[in-house]
């Protein structure tokens, strides 16, 4: 690891909240409610360096990964991609910039255009910078051997692929420029449990020959484990903890952090009592809690966590963590 | 040995597709005894739900085609029962809990509507007496046992405005308030987060020891079944391969599909290790390989795997159908 690739500071992505879509608990909601889906996320991510992010579904990961590629415009807050401030950048620059970073969706039964032979779904990325036939053919030909795909299958369409498959086709779409960044967005989980191996040495494989950096959302933390140098714990739109893979799986610190990493399933049926369990909901993102945002559920909450939220702090070297009473290690 | 309560002998079913024959059960034994949960473990599209709506009476013929086989609760062939009959076992004898409780709750009618339409049938057959009032209280006592804060209230809504993991206890409740000897629940934890799905797999162990009902939990997640089962059935291309109590299954599997699932799950390697990669695809149930369907992908074929399917039958203290046992 050289240096640094990106870098998001305080970044927030708030939604307008209108109408009944999200409604609290105790009614409707006043105007100008907003959905506050990603509330001040600041972390940088190295070269080479593959970054875990894990947490449920409505915390905000989603919602991060299209903001830092810049498909949603941040409310506030800096990216900084190789350097350069993506929020101050034009259209044009935007677009220069798009081919270094890429992504791959959990679904690829509709990622993948049920209308477009393989080659095409592959070379598009790079068609919009490059369009030499060429160079394309021979571009395609290369990275599709590279996940494992055979020539004959070039000209079929995705209906003829299994999901295994299909994710292979969305790896070497996203390699197809040599980007710098891709984000990985639950790639595994719609793929057989015989074939998600297969796929994360795959990934693993190229990440080596590219070198580039990932970052790579889950909530199997096993599968982030495996993947990631570090890895971040996001809860309600804010990284609550963010440290060196193996601290954060075998000593967390955050108690929520603690409780999710203890409910994912382990496939040993003698490890089963050491869940700690959540009480209650995640609440709404409308209207989150008062200071610490996970203090309704906290087992260890007191008056301060209600009132004062915590900040991100560095309590050991490379490990943050936000809260006021972190558990002992 | 306590007499199953459950007992499918070489069920075999298939489907007309327009790509021809799929053949979604091929000669299936399964025993299920009092109070057991079964763990039912296999890949999509292995005829894992067509095991559980053969079950229970729910799986359409056609396309269906129930070509042999028998299904025995309780010393009756559900397979022989008119359409009547089978009626009369599912909900009370037999209930079950699918993967989307959204899709399987009424919109239009409130919790407490279809929590007490189970009790109702329930009362009405055993013709216990019980007035509709008594069901309401013991309808929002079921909703109290599944967890739920406010059961008074959540009575009287309506299926959307519960969370994800309120509604699957929701469908838990209704499951078990009918007091089935057998519950079948498909993938019941799979659209649920990680913590909410921990909550929910000890609810369901402790509800079914409670009510003494026997389980057939269905899952593709070998993880979730290491945390529920009593006993595992792995299953693959429609077939059971190994089958045996739980922790047997998870430390000393016997069959190359159960052992290779095992060795490529990742956490047990360092950073720089690949994963044991399992080769190849899974096989479609239009064209199952001959012999034993797994050869293609098992390290220890040998010529034999290539031509002789193997039966289930006793090794080591399981059932596990391969050769070299």
């Amino acid at each position: 690891m050289t240096s640094e690739l990106l870098r998001l500071e305080s970044v927030v992505k708030h939604f307008p909240a209108k109408g009944s879509l999200f409604y609290s608990e105790t009614g409707t909601l006043s105007k100008g409610s907003v959905l506050q889906a990603v509330d001040g996320v600041s972390f940088t991510l190295e070269h080479n360096e593959t970054l875990g992010i894990v947490g449920e579904s409505g915390c905000g990961k989603s919602t991060l990964a299209r903001t830092i590629l810049y498909l949603n415009k941040p409310t506030s807050g800096k990216i900084y991609f190789e350097g350069q401030d993506l929020t101050n950048l034009s259209y044009g620059e935007l677009a220069k910039i798009r081919p270094n970073m890429q992504m791959v969706f959990q679904d690829p039964y509709s990622s993948l255009d049920p209308r477009m032979r393989v080659k095409d779904i592959v070379a598009e990325p790079l068609r919009v910078v490059n369009k030499e036939k060429e160079v394309l053919n021979k571009r395609v030909r290369e990275v599709t051997g590279q996940v494992g795909l055979e020539d004959y299958q070039l000209g079929r369409f995705p209906n003829e692929f299994s999901g295994g498959q299909r994710q292979r086709i969305a790896i070497a779409r996203a390699i197809m420029t040599k980007p710098r960044l891709i984000i990985l967005d639950e790639p595994t989980s719609a793929v057989d449990a015989s074939i998600q191996a297969q796929i994360l040495n795959l990934l693993r494989s190229i990440q080596e020959q590219y070198k580039m950096s990932y970052i790579f959302i889950s909530h199997n933390v096993d599968v982030v484990r495996h993947m990631s140098n570090r890895i971040a714990v996001m809860y309600l739109g804010k990284f609550v903890e963010i440290g060196p893979t193996e601290e954060i799986v075998n000593s967390p610190r955050h108690p929520y952090a603690a409780a999710l990493i203890s409910s994912v399933p382990k496939p040993d049926p003698r490890a089963r009592s050491e869940m700690i369990e959540i009480k209650g909901e995640t609440p709404s993102p409308v209207n989150p809690p008062s200071g610490c945002r996970y203090h309704p559920r906290c087992p260890y909450a007191t008056e301060r966590c209600t009132l004062n939220e915590p900040t991100l702090d560095e309590l050991e070297t490379g490990h943050y963590i936000a809260c006021h009473y972190p558990l002992k290690r | 040995m306590p007499e199953p309560v459950l007992r499918i002998d070489d069920l075999t079913v298939a489907f007309e597709t327009l790509e021809g024959k799929y053949s979604a059960l091929n000669g299936v034994d399964l025993e299920i005894g009092p109070s057991e949960i079964m763990g039912l473990v296999g890949e999509s599209g292995c005829g894992k739900s067509s095991l559980a709506l053969a079950t229970i009476g729910l799986l359409p013929v056609p396309p269906a085609k129930i070509l042999q086989g028998t299904i025995t609760f309780k010393e009756d062939n559900l397979l022989k029962f008119t359409e009547k009959e089978v009626e009369k076992v599912r909900g009370t004898g037999i209930s079950m809990v699918f993967q989307e409780p959204l899709t399987s709750l009424n919109p239009l009618f409130t919790i407490g509507n279809q929590i007490t339409e189970a009790i109702d049938v329930r009362i009405g057959r055993e013709n216990s007496g019980r007035t509709k009032t008594s069901a309401q209280a013991e309808g929002v006592t079921w909703l109290r046992k599944v967890g739920l804060s406010d059961p008074e209230g959540a009575f009287h809504r309506y299926p959307h405005e519960l969370s994800g993991g309120m509604r699957q206890r929701v469908m838990i409740a209704m499951a078990l308030a009918s007091s089935p000897t057998l519950m079948i629940a498909d993938e019941p934890t799979s659209a649920l987060d990680v913590t909410t799905q921990a909550q929910i797999l000890k609810l369901i162990r402790k509800l079914v020891q409670e009510v003494k009902a026997s389980v057939l939990f269905i899952s593709h997640d070998l993880a979730v079944v290491a945390q529920i089962a009593d006993r595992v059935a792995v299953m693959y291309t429609g077939m059971i391969v190994e089958e045996g109590p739980v922790i047997e299954i998870f430390e000393k599997p016997l069959h190359g599909y159960t052992q290779a699932l095992l060795a490529s799950y990742p956490g047990r390697e360092s950073f720089n290790e690949p994963l044991k990669a399992i080769p190849g695809q899974v096989p479609n149930l239009t064209r199952i390989p001959t012999g034993c369907p797994f050869h293609p992908r098992c390290v220890r074929a040998q010529d034999k795997c290539r031509t002789v399917r193997p039966l289930l039958k006793e090794a080591w203290g399981h059932n596990v159908a391969c050769v070299l046992y």
